[in-house]
């Protein structure tokens, strides 16, 4: 039956060879129309199982919330010209029709300045509310300190949480604030408006978002569009980009970009595209040098090449129309199919030019090619394609996907081979004849040394098995060793921009991606999620609606320390100068707050609080450098130099300052009750859905999610707390487990399917077994090899073990039916001719996968390396097994 | 400091009896017996983890009296906090801390008991005395091999006034009477655990070396390593004054 259709294919190229190369043009320009519309998505959360609960939920959030889709710009540089960089740029930005919103420059402060005592603690006022009893800056500083000793030096539990530790950094910015414009004043540098930036600093907190050290800024952009619609995404990052590039240009020393969950999708989507051509073309680059190498005939690399663009764009097509788009896993679908595809053309070509050289005619050459070639071709498709197949049973979508599309690619370029391949060579012939010139015959290089070795392994089959056997049992051993690599970040490409900024942000502002999001149903579920949630140990910071808006009991119990510190304000003593004489006290209160300061920060240190102690040593400066006697120090100096003019300069920033403080504490001292209602765009953005009846916690982990006993642990407790909860981390969790699952069931299924297949071609058992003998062994061989190069297993190159399954199968079948159609006996024949063919068609298949190494996306280059390896596992252990396991096989010389 | 704290507490949850018919309360008493030491001095160092992920080696000498009623700790590494103090008193409830860069002597506030000890997995209350037959009840669940060493298993279920777990599981070296770990519970979920290390016999007092406390519910080790120590001290009790704190 299969001979019927390869001899109809062979004869079918012969005659008619324009006309099936016209109906193969026309069906492969439709699908590479077709093929236009195939886009590229490499988020991983595309690649989770379809209806998954969690992944719901994360597209939920991410279309219900405003801020879940985010252009962050980030800038790196001196204070002053990030703050000027941001203010020139933002306007710009604003300009542009896919931005909704105002850029978040700085932060919104309007609510603040209505309701920022409201917003603290009761313990905190009570402790804070002598403060504002007296302006004057000897009582001032005085109920200053007191109020830092109550607060930070004598509870040391104030700085024990991420939260705590940040609201102490935020207090010691204010005041750093505040003594580096009173350090001006002293210098005869103040003035009104550093008085006004002193006072908001003070009691407000730094209004731009920037780093603690000052040295990194962000700005939010809010598009009017989510992530999910990636051709926007693309738009409009790469115009801010174009943006940020121009006004840059006049901040020398700075350096600015995006970053975000949306640039990276930018990012990514151009590395990969740029990845799926780049290696593409190596492969095919590699390919045929191996040709020309091994067939010395600039034409079958032509040919095969062509076959192989066939059968990419037929596949590219089908892709557009069942699949739409293609993921992380499946963007490097063409590279796959150039590395098995160009083996169908091997064998066809090789067998066609061996043919011809022997003088057949075209017709029966292409005969023999396709009879000879065609049974190897067809079943190492198919059990290749099914392997891939298999893989459509997974739950996760990017394995299924990838499955689908592998498959289907696979049979397309068999398709391709078997028709459009004859058809090529056949008018090759006549045009030469035409041209009456003799067809170029492939002189091939010889592979003499693979026949000689088989030759001798047959030999002493007892010898090279147990050898075999001790070798496999090796390899087992060190496959058995191989570890997990569970950071998706060594996944991820190198070098992007966005990547660079987000890590650099990661380290300034503690501000990870990786948080885990619920969603709750009213501010009083929110308050109770994020409550609970706070006291986990192994939560770092949490975010919710409820920070902003305190329960009406806690509102309560604020209220009369809100009421004392009004009474105080408008109560206020008038502004006494400081005398000479009191300068000595002045300062001691200096000294007290200095004091107050380092205690803080041998707390800090003791305590393992960063953050805390490092704002300290600004201030303090460095208890490790005795030079270095920070702000504090070079106050003392100032006032040494000239203390009259000190003096001055003290009692102007105390008239200038107090009534400042004054105004904007009263604003702030509002005991009114919070409502929803009050909270502005910017704040309410952030944790109010769409239709403002959702309330989103976002929950930041203490420490990295990629040690992945950390990922377990807060997966499990964060489920605990409420199974709603989701967010990257969670969903790679989720993903990394059923892509075990997947990758496991995907795997036996194959070896199932696989002896099927091989069942329906040989009929006898023992030929299948021989097949799957080299397979099987080759996959341990390639797992301890890997382990042996020092490699890990990933997310990504994990589905190399099923693949492998697939491909590495057609060096045995090939071999076999060489065997079978020589009717055995000459096991050094058949090693020598089609070993040849096996030696190439793995090199081929090893190129192309290893060219994915070119791939700046690091996870395919895992795949790559892992396929690269297993092909050459599953050549080495056919070549070396099958002729041992041969000799014990009685071939019929009819079993052609 | 700390870890000779623990230990002595430690200490005085084990047992040491060596027949399985005496009774729990036969084996608590002869822990507490055998075990609690009057007064010690140590040198040891604690490792702890920093907010921003790095780890932090302290090292120190802890002095304790009266059945760690009475605490001290003297910072001496790194140079960075060299000559710090913190003095505990009344089992914790009231602390001092001490630095000679300001040469003040600060009084924190009262800890709850169950609050962390700074940048650890211990709380006050797991380093701070008491009658183990006094703030447990217990029960003996059978005999089982730690690191090859036969010990008794036993719930502590604490009282009333007694910490705030709600269940311990102990197991006590069944000859030398000292407690080679501790499952502490909250909630029916298992929380964390203790493991005593490297025991070793000094002056007469078995006693852990390394004591590693592992939050298991979420992650996060601390440890604490003793170098050097002596037991049954005279200490004076002006060692545990605030005026000491400022001798150099």
């Amino acid at each position: 039956m299969r001979d019927k259709l390869l001899k109809g294919i062979a004869a079918g190229a012969d005659k008619k060879p324009v006309i099936i190369l016209l109906v193969a043009l026309v069906i492969t320009a439709i699908m590479g129309v077709m093929s236009e519309q195939l886009r590229l998505d490499m988020h991983f959360k595309n690649l989770m199982p379809q209806n998954h609960p969690m992944v719901n939920e994360f597209n939920r959030i991410v279309e219900d919330y405003t801020s879940a889709s985010m252009i962050i710009v980030a800038a790196t540089g001196e204070e002053k010209q990030l703050k000027s960089f941001a203010e020139e740029l933002a306007p710009q930005i604003r300009s542009m029709k896919n931005v909704i919103r105002p850029v978040d420059v700085t932060m919104d402060t309007s609510f603040i300045n209505r309701h920022g005592f409201m917003l603290q603690k009761a313990k905190n006022l009570k402790n804070n509310a002598d403060i504002f009893q007296d302006l004057n800056l000897i009582p001032f500083l005085t109920h200053l300190n007191d109020s830092f000793e109550k607060t930070y030096v004598q509870d040391e539990e104030s700085i024990s949480t991420k939260e705590k530790e940040n609201n102490a950094v935020a207090f010691l910015d204010g005041i750093q604030t505040w003594l580096t414009t009173l350090d001006a004043y002293i210098t005869g540098n103040g003035g009104l408006q550093k008085a006004q930036v002193a006072t908001d600093r003070f009691l407000g907190g730094e209004t731009y978002m920037i780093s603690q050290d000052k040295d990194m800024l962000l700005m939010m952009v809010q598009p009017n569009f989510t992530i999910n619609d990636l051709d926007k995404v693309l738009v409009t990052v790469d115009s801010i980009d174009a943006l940020i590039a121009e006004v840059v240009k006049n901040y020398s020393g700075l350096e600015a970009g995006t970053t975000g969950t949306m640039a990276l999708s930018r990012d990514e989507t151009v590395a990969a595209s740029e990845d799926m051509y780049i290696t593409s073309i190596i492969a095919m680059l590699l390919i045929i040098a191996l040709f020309i190498v091994s067939f010395r005939m600039w034409v079958a690399p032509v040919l095969a090449g062509i076959t192989l663009i066939v059968g990419v764009t037929w596949t590219a097509g089908f892709a557009a129309v069942t699949l739409g788009s293609l993921n992380i896993m499946t963007s490097m679908f063409a590279v796959i199919l150039i590395g098995l595809g160009v083996d169908f053309s091997i064998h066809v070509i090789s067998i066609f030019t061996e043919s011809r050289a022997a003088g057949q005619a075209t017709g029966k050459a292409l005969e023999s090619a396709l009879l000879k070639s065609g049974q190897g071709i067809i079943t190492g498709a198919f059990t290749t394609a099914a392997a891939f197949y298999t893989l459509t049973i997974s739950e996760t979508a990017g394995m299924a996907e990838f499955g689908l599309l592998a498959g289907s690619g696979v049979l397309f370029c068999m398709l391709a081979t078997l028709v459009v391949l004859p058809a090529m060579l056949s008018l090759r012939d006549r045009m030469l004849l035409r041209m009456h010139r003799e067809a170029g015959t492939a002189r091939t290089t010889e592979f003499g040394f693979l026949g000689k070795t088989a030759g001798i392994i047959a030999g002493k089959r007892t010898s090279f098995l147990i050898g075999l056997v001790i070798a496999t049992a090796l390899m087992f051993w060190f496959a058995r060793q191989i570890t997990f690599d569970y950071n998706y970040l060594n996944m991820e490409p190198e070098g992007l921009k966005s990547i660079k900024l987000q890590h650099l942000m990661e380290d300034e502002f503690e501000a990870t991606p990786d948080f885990a999001m619920i969603t709750a149903q009213s501010i009083e579920e929110s308050r109770r999620i994020a409550e609970k949630a706070k006291d986990m140990k192994m939560v770092g910071m949490v975010t919710s609606i409820s920070e902003y808006i305190p329960s009406k009991k806690e509102q309560r119990k604020r209220a009369p320390y809100i009421e004392k510190i009004r009474m105080y304000l408008k109560n206020q003593p008038l502004l006494r100068g400081v005398r000479p004489a009191q300068l000595e006290k002045f300062l001691e209160q200096v000294c007290r707050l200095q004091d107050n300061i380092i205690e803080l920060a041998q707390l800090a240190y003791l305590g393992g609080q960063d953050k805390v102690d490092a704002k300290c040593k600004m201030l303090a400066g460095d208890p490790e450098n005795p030079e270095d006697s920070g702000l504090f120090g070079k106050l003392y100096k100032d006032v040494k130099t000239d203390t009259r003019l000190a003096l001055q300069g003290v009692n102007r920033f105390q008239q200038d300052i107090a009534p400042l403080m004054q105004h904007k504490a009263l604003r702030m001292a509002n005991a009114d009750e919070i409502t929803l209602a009050e909270l502005p765009a910017t704040i309410a953005d952030q944790f109010l859905s769409k239709k403002g009846d959702k309330f989103l916690i976002t929950i930041y982990p203490k420490e990295s999610v990629w040690n992945f006993e950390f990922l377990e642990r807060f997966t499990d407790r964060m489920q605990n707390l409420d199974p709603r909860v989701t967010g990257m981390p969670l969903v790679f969790y989720v993903l990394i487990q059923k892509i075990a699952v997947d990758g496991r069931n995907a795997a036996m299924l194959t070896l199932v399917v696989v002896f099927l297949l091989l069942l329906w071609d040989f009929r006898r058992v023992s030929f299948v077994l021989m097949a799957m003998v080299p397979l099987i062994v080759g996959a341990f061989w390639m797992v301890g090899a890997m382990y042996l190069s020092g490699l890990q297993l990933t997310m990504v190159n994990l589905m190399g073990l099923p693949l492998i399954l697939g491909i590495g199968i057609d060096d045995g079948v090939h071999l076999l039916h060489r065997f079978r159609y020589e009717g055995g006996g000459n096991i050094s024949s058949v090693f020598k001719s089609t070993g040849k063919a096996v030696l190439l068609t793995s090199l081929t298949t090893m190129l192309a996968f290893g060219s994915l190494v070119f791939a700046t996306y690091r996870g395919l280059g895992s795949l790559g390396i892992a396929l690269f390896i297993g092909v050459a596992a599953c050549f080495l252990t056919s070549v070396l097994f099958l002729p041992a396991l041969l000799t014990f096989v009685k071939t019929d010389k009819g079993n052609k | 400091m700390m870890k000779a704290l623990i230990v002595l507490l430690i200490v005085f949850w084990t047992g040491s009896v060596s027949a399985q018919e005496l009774s729990v309360l036969e084996i608590i008493r002869k822990i507490d017996a055998t075990e609690r030491v009057a007064s010690s001095k140590s040198q040891g160092k604690q490792i702890i983890t920093t907010s921003g992920g790095k780890k932090r080696t302290l090292e120190m000498i802890a002095f304790s009296k009266n059945r760690n009623e009475k605490q001290l700790m003297v910072y001496t590494a790194p140079k960075r906090i060299k000559g710090d103090k913190i003095l505990m008193l009344n089992e914790g409830d009231d602390i001092w801390f001490y630095t000679p860069k300001t040469d003040r002597v600060r009084h924190l506030a009262s800890h709850a008991k169950r609050q962390k000890v700074q940048g650890s997995d211990f709380n006050y209350e797991d380093m701070a005395g008491g009658k183990i037959e006094e703030d447990y009840t217990c029960k003996l669940l059978g005999s089982e091999e730690i690191d090859g060493r036969k010990s008794y298993k036993l719930e502590l279920i604490p009282t009333e006034s007694g910490p705030h777990y709600s269940k311990l599981i102990l197991w006590a070296d069944a000859e030398r009477f000292i407690t080679l770990r501790i499952d502490y519970y909250e909630d029916g979920e298992l929380l964390k655990r203790l493991l005593c290390k490297d025991i070793r016999n000094i002056q007469g007092h078995w006693y852990a070396m390394k004591l590693i406390m592992t939050n298991l519910l979420e992650g996060g080790e601390t440890v604490f390593e003793t170098e050097e120590i002596e037991f049954d001290l005279e200490l004076d009790d002006t060692i545990f004054t605030t005026k000491y704190l400022k001798r150099r």
